[in-house]
């Protein structure tokens, strides 16, 4: 073979590793420099004769990898988001239960146009345990789109087919159940104990590696009660391998792909309802406009029936909080419940 | 699982047709190319084509899913056998046998091994699947914390296999393992540790970045330093060998492939057996494949250069493919990474994946067997086709092969995760890589038992919890026995054997 040809195939590789450096990295979009002359406020939207907006290119940083649900959410959001001249590109970057992604975005520049995609847990939780670099302040909300419902199932042929059910039962059988949670001294362990507090109810809690993992060991009869998404626990329930029993969601009480799951609000437990919508954050200093641009195109993406359906096909409730609203629920989780997990993880040290 | 013939003519239908053939044919060629590339993971290219899902049909995103996923399992090998550096973390295992034979001239048999023994492997993984994806997926969810924690104690036994030629430098290589994987934040509870103040190292020692710099950066370091020390004696890999013989370099032969049948055949079963199990995945089958045979073959030069060597890591790795769909489709449970993307493709076609997505979803499952199928003879012919041009890139001058190499090196692990952090983490493994070069350890220990520590100390903890203390929990079942008794057997076994060995020499 010609050095020729050889140069060729390694140019060849050199831009295939390029490109895909350049489509997964974090290479900063352009900015729109003068978006407000192109760009439509609210009332111009009244207007009978529209102006296409620029398109823009942002990118959507994701704290988990590719394919669970908060990358999933993410990635139909900016499929959508094309349809409003916003072309967004999902980079997965996963690590440190979010918060590396977090970290990396709130260091960079506000012209950047990157964006973070994430709940509770690496905004408000994580830097609150312990430094991880970056506080919530250094963020903004954009808007709340995605709320992930978590549900408590049991294993096939458990003794108890409800809540009360199994508590009745954990009370009349000490140190005989075991439930599987998604990792230990974190916040949904926190959840759980909410929900079975254990100075009240003796039972061992064992902290599996995540959802998958616990619908295995409920599936191999390796723990009687595990905490999982309704995604993972739907096609299970549906197969007799496990029976769902309470839903965790906290903007709505029932979620429409099961709707016949009770809340555990429904059962007077408030508290055990996982508040972690899902929301998009800025950079803290990051253009209005381009903020607003965007959580108006979330308001519209949330109500597209077939976002809404793909939404509920994975066990996720669409639900549109605005900027305000959303810091608003986050600072209300943030006085309410972080100063009790705080206390809670000082107390398993 | 009586066949539907209404739902085969229909996924037969879907799959050939040219739109889907193409698809296959470039998932394969992104895959190799990709997979070829030092760091890159080819999780990544998946990552990256997923979005497709929302344009493309079914079969033709999963045919470029598939096609990406198995050519890039493949590509990992090349570069392993080509410049001693692993394309992907899989391909970890190739390293000291590939790119031995290619230090003696055989480098084109060794690329050869490589493909014959991945399409092999991938095939005896897809029919598998095809075959026993509910009997063997039904197994799955029977290895709890108990079993696994049995399991993976077989698989640090063989630790001890690695350490035979000199058990000090084995302890010593399988510590600095053991330190490096416990880095970060403990797996359970989330407490830190050894992160010694330093922020990014809370999410632990990444495993690619360190297989690359560990393997690649002595490597490379190595052959610059020997062109600047003698530009004209430095010569291209294997070609000294070459001259000598005045001949072209000869390509595998069909003897030679039947002589590592039994190779292909273990690595091919470790294979789709652990790639089945939610965990272990590629790289360690093919280390556990690796390791199997080394107690099996009679090659002298097994470790230093062996086609046996590559035969059974490479078999293994590519068996895992086909393997890695079993909990998917059987419990949609994701196993592994790939696992999970391949289940997000299906979901965003509207396709939900569970227990009943064999009944329910006939038609998408064939089509998903089918395309397993056809990607592996896929596989056979543009590997084939690349065999000589990568044959003849390690012979570029070496002026120019390792300085490019190093750039995709960290273009590699930057790309990874985007991460500067994990750039500085493959230099740092370089250290390390050529501490060990320079003391002549072991590196096997070292890969294993960082790759099994947080496995078998999450499976440990989680089944002493769920035990109540009790240890004997840890032989409670008849699978957990099982592996316990083969951990015991294999371990009298090596230990009778190596001191027969010793016999036989004095």
């Amino acid at each position: 073979m010609s050095s020729r040809k050889i140069l060729s195939l390694l140019l060849v590789l050199m831009l295939v590793g390029a490109m895909v450096t350049g489509c997964g990295g974090e290479e900063p979009a352009e900015a729109p420099e003068e978006p407000a002359e192109t760009e439509e406020t609210a009332e111009a939207s009244e207007e009978p004769a529209e102006e296409p907006e620029e398109e823009i290119d942002i990118d959507i940083v994701v704290g988990f990898g590719a394919g669970g649900s908060n990358d999933l959410t993410a990635r139909y959001m900016a499929e959508h988001m094309r349809e409003f001249g916003i072309n967004a590109n999902v980079v997965n970057m996963p690590g440190g239960m979010s918060t590396e992604a977090a970290y990396y975005v709130s260091n960079q520049s506000t012209d950047a146009n990157m964006f973070f995609w994430g709940h509770t847990g690496p905004l408000l939780f994580e830097p609150a345990a312990g430094d991880r670099g970056y506080t919530i302040d250094d963020f903004e909300p954009i808007a709340t789109l995605a709320s992930p419902t978590f549900v408590i199932g049991n294993r096939q042929g458990a003794p108890w087919e409800t809540l009360d059910e199994l508590i009745e039962y954990i009370q009349d059988n000490p140190n005989d159940v075991t439930f599987g949670g998604q990792g230990e001294g974190n916040v949904r362990h926190y959840i759980v104990e909410q929900i079975l507090p254990p100075d009240e109810l003796d039972y061992v809690f064992v902290g599996l590696e995540g959802g998958a993992d616990v619908a295995l060991n409920l599936t191999g009869g390796h723990v009687d009660v595990g905490h999982l998404s309704l995604a993972a626990a739907v096609p299970l329930h549906q197969d007799g391998d496990m029976t769902v029993m309470v839903n965790t969601q906290p903007l709505t009480e029932r979620d429409e792909l099961m709707p016949e799951v009770p809340n555990v609000s429904e059962y007077g437990i408030e508290e055990g309802r996982e508040r972690h919508p899902i929301a998009l954050w800025a950079v803290k200093g990051t253009d209005q406009e381009l903020k607003d641009r965007l959580s108006n195109a979330i308001r519209e993406i949330a109500e597209m029936p077939e976002l809404q359906e793909s939404f509920k096909d994975m066990g996720v409730v669409a639900h549109y909080l605005d900027a305000d609203e959303t810091w608003d629920f986050y600072m209300d989780v943030n006085d309410t419940m972080v100063p009790d997990y705080i206390e809670w993880v000082e107390q398993l040290d | 699982m009586a066949i539907d013939t209404v739902a085969l003519s229909g996924a037969v239908a879907d799959v050939f047709t040219i739109q889907t053939i193409l698809f296959i044919m470039m998932g394969i060629v992104v895959g190799i190319s990709v997979g070829a590339i030092p760091g890159l993971a080819h999780s990544l290219p998946i990552a990256l084509v997923l979005p497709f899902s929302f344009i493309l049909p079914l079969a033709q995103t999963m045919g470029l899913l598939i096609g990406t996923y198995v050519g890039g399992t493949y590509g990992g090998s090349i570069t392993a056998i080509a410049f001693g550096t692993p394309g992907t973390s899989g391909a970890a295992a190739t390293v000291a046998d590939g790119y031995g034979l290619t230090q003696m001239g055989k480098g084109k048999k060794a690329l050869q091994m490589g493909l014959y023994a991945s399409v092999l492997g991938g095939f005896f993984g897809s029919f598998v699947l095809i075959f026993l994806v509910v009997p063997i997926g039904r197994m799955a969810p029977s290895f709890g914390p108990g079993e696994l924690t049995a399991l993976y104690m077989l698989a640090l036994s063989l630790v001890v296999v690695f350490s035979a030629e000199n058990p000090g430098k084995g302890i010593m290589s399988a510590g600095i393992g053991f330190f490096l994987a416990i880095i970060g934040r403990d797996i359970i509870t989330g407490g830190l540790r050894f992160t010694f103040g330093i922020r990014q190292m809370q999410s632990g020692f990444p495993l690619v970045p360190l297989l690359m710099g560990f393997f690649a950066l002595p490597v490379i370091v190595k052959e610059i330093h020997e062109f600047i020390k003698d530009p004209d004696k430095s010569g291209d890999l294997g070609e000294s060998i070459l001259d000598e013989a005045k001949k072209k370099e000869p390509g595998l032969t069909i003897k030679e492939l039947f002589k590592s049948g039994k190779a292909i055949g273990i690595g091919s079963v470790l294979g789709t057996f652990l790639g089945a199990l939610p965990g272990p995945g590629a790289t360690l089958a093919s280390y556990t494949s690796y390791s199997v045979y080394s107690q099996i073959s009679r090659d002298k030069n097994y470790g230093k250069g062996s086609l046996d060597g590559v035969a059974a890591a490479e078999a293994a790795n590519n068996a895992t493919c086909g393997a890695t769909f079993i909990p998917m489709l059987t419990f949609g449970i994701p196993g592994s990474s790939i696992a999970a993307l391949m289940m997000a493709a299906l979901v965003m076609e509207g396709v939900p994946v569970g227990p009943r997505v064999v009944v329910d979803h006939t038609q998408v499952v064939y089509t998903l067997f089918i395309l397993m199928l056809m990607t592996n003879p896929l596989n056979l012919v543009f590997g084939w086709l690349l065999i000589p041009v990568f044959t003849k890139l390690s012979k570029i001058p070496a002026q120019v092969l390792w300085p490019i190499i190093a750039i995709f090196l960290v273009i590699g692990t930057y790309a990874y995760s985007n991460m500067p952090y994990h750039t500085i983490i493959a230099i740092v493994s370089g250290f390390i890589g050529y501490f060990y070069k320079w003391y002549k350890l072991p590196d096997g220990p070292l890969i294993l038992a960082f790759l099994v520590t947080p496995l078998f100390e999450a499976s440990f903890r989680q089944a002493l919890t769920i035990a109540r203390g009790n240890y004997l929990y840890f032989v409670s079942s008849p699978i957990s026995i099982g592996l316990w008794t083969v951990t015991i057997l294999s371990i009298f076994f090596f230990l009778r054997r190596k001191k027969e060995i010793i016999e036989d020499e004095e």
